[in-house]
């Protein structure tokens, strides 16, 4: 499985691209939405993990942006620093199937997946 | 117009289902019968236990064992007791104290508009009787299926008068009239309530796109994804996982179930879930010690509650309307005992 990490901290991206690789799927990193536009466009992708706060282009803005323009339509798992039940809510309206927390450990990541993708 | 909560709504500034929700707020706010009768010390113990033992044993409401005086003083001191309208929406957060008191003026000056000027005698029993029907609004909206209409009706012009006269006050407040922001505590306000209010519309756009009905969107799998979110919860409580990051998948699941539930006026059933998500928003503020503490106590709950969902849910699949589902004994038992269960998991999360 291809999955775009979309986060402008690397050390994330490195974190995740870990996790991915110990299952055998592939990291691909975009540093922010309109990094990840690009990034799509030249990639097929299965799954998308995307940050919240980004500069040029923030999460929500991508995901209006997609809701839109339905630049892809790979299940997209919203990462954010801190539970907010607004953020919640603005997530799922515009279009997020999951929400993780950051910090993660490789299990919750995986629990994420087994819920966006409907796994036993 | 004599609704405050329909005027807010009619003028998009808040939604249905913020309504629903401050309502059922407000709900909880009203004394039960036999609070009532306790906080006012009408009635000693020892006759109490009798009215309230002749009310189990007959079936009838406590309210009706009671006579006519003690009846009046019970259901003045309900409505006296009951928040208002405007001042849930503020503890909510689903309205800041600048809105509210925008609003509050507006709904004043569109009813001051609406009164017939130089007709002052006219005007005091129009006001009186447009209160009594908004008494009558209010009491069916707070006690749902349990409101007994034929108590205030016409037959009884007596009682009524009586109520419009004593809970004239608290009417007011219950319609937003005489709102007073000041009386809160400004400085916890927030400016991020219109965002969310259009968050939700956003929500119920896209569920009454997609599907529309309870049983649609709460579908098997739906039900299936939510035990598996509280196996994973029981999981992370056992091997020392991280239990919050698993709540906001729980927090969603629900908030589109109770987004659905709403729109199909599944009432009791939005209840439950409504409980449960203002205790897992009061989760989230909880540090992830408490968090793992309060999962190992309470997580079965949601079992217990996705249980009463799913048999409510499939009764309202089968045609049967929610009034009628809950004449059952035994679903009734079993959302009296969810309710109960889910108060001390929620006590524990308000007091620990």
């Amino acid at each position: 499985m291809n999955v775009l990490v979309v986060d402008d901290s690397k050390a994330i991206y490195m974190m995740v691209s870990q996790m991915l690789d110990e299952k055998g799927h592939k990291a691909i990193w975009a540093e922010n939405g309109q990094d990840a536009i690009d990034k799509i466009s030249a990639n097929e992708i299965d799954l998308i993990l995307l940050d919240w706060n980004m500069p040029v282009m923030t999460g929500p803005e991508f995901l209006e942006k997609n809701k839109n323009e339905s630049i892809s339509e790979a299940p997209i798992v919203m990462m954010t620093t801190e539970n907010k039940p607004d953020h919640i809510k603005k997530a799922l309206s515009l279009g997020a199937v999951e929400y993780i927390m950051k910090p993660f450990t490789s299990d919750i990541l995986f629990d994420k997946l087994e819920l966006v993708f409907d796994l036993d | 117009m004599n609704n405050f909560g329909q005027f807010l709504i009619e003028n998009n500034v808040i939604s249905e289902v913020d309504y629903i929700r401050a309502l059922i707020k407000q709900e909880g706010s009203t004394p039960s019968v036999l609070e009532s009768i306790v906080e006012l010390n009408l009635i000693p113990y020892e006759q109490l236990v009798t009215l309230v033992n002749k009310s189990r044993t007959e079936r009838i409401n406590l309210l009706s064992t009671l006579n006519e005086e003690d009846s009046k003083k019970i259901t003045e001191h309900r409505i006296v007791s009951t928040k208002s309208i405007a001042e849930v929406l503020y503890e909510e957060n689903l309205l800041d104290a600048n809105k509210l008191k925008e609003q509050s003026k507006l709904f004043s000056e569109m009813t001051e508009s609406n009164e017939k000027p130089g007709h002052e005698q006219v005007k005091d029993s129009e006001d009186e009787e447009l209160i009594s029907s908004a008494a009558l609004e209010s009491l069916k909206e707070l006690q749902g299926a349990d409101f007994d209409e034929s108590q205030f009706t016409a037959e009884n012009n007596v009682e009524e008068s009586t109520i419009s006269a004593a809970a004239l006050e608290s009417l007011k407040e219950l319609q937003g009239d005489d709102f007073n922001p000041e009386d809160f505590d400004l400085s916890q306000s927030e400016s991020s309530e219109k965002s969310e209010s259009e968050i939700v519309k956003d929500i119920e756009k896209i569920e009454t796109k997609e599907k529309g009905e309870l049983t649609q969107i709460y579908s098997l799998k739906k039900h299936k994804k939510i035990l598996k979110i509280e196996k994973m919860i029981k999981k992370a409580v056992e091997t020392d996982q991280n239990v919050s990051n698993y709540l906001n998948s729980l927090y969603r699941e629900l908030y589109v179930i109770k987004g659905v539930a709403s729109i199909s006026n599944a009432n009791k059933f939005c209840k439950l879930v409504d409980i449960w998500e203002i205790m897992i928003d009061l989760l989230f503020k909880r540090e992830e010690e408490f968090v793992h503490k309060w999962a190992k106590e309470h997580i079965s709950t949601l079992g217990t509650t996705m249980n009463v969902l799913w048999e409510i849910r499939e009764r309202i699949d089968a045609g049967e309307e929610e009034d009628i589902i809950f004449e059952a004994p035994a679903i009734k038992n079993s959302y009296i005992g969810c309710i109960a269960q889910l108060k001390s998991a929620l006590n524990l999360v308000r007091e620990g």
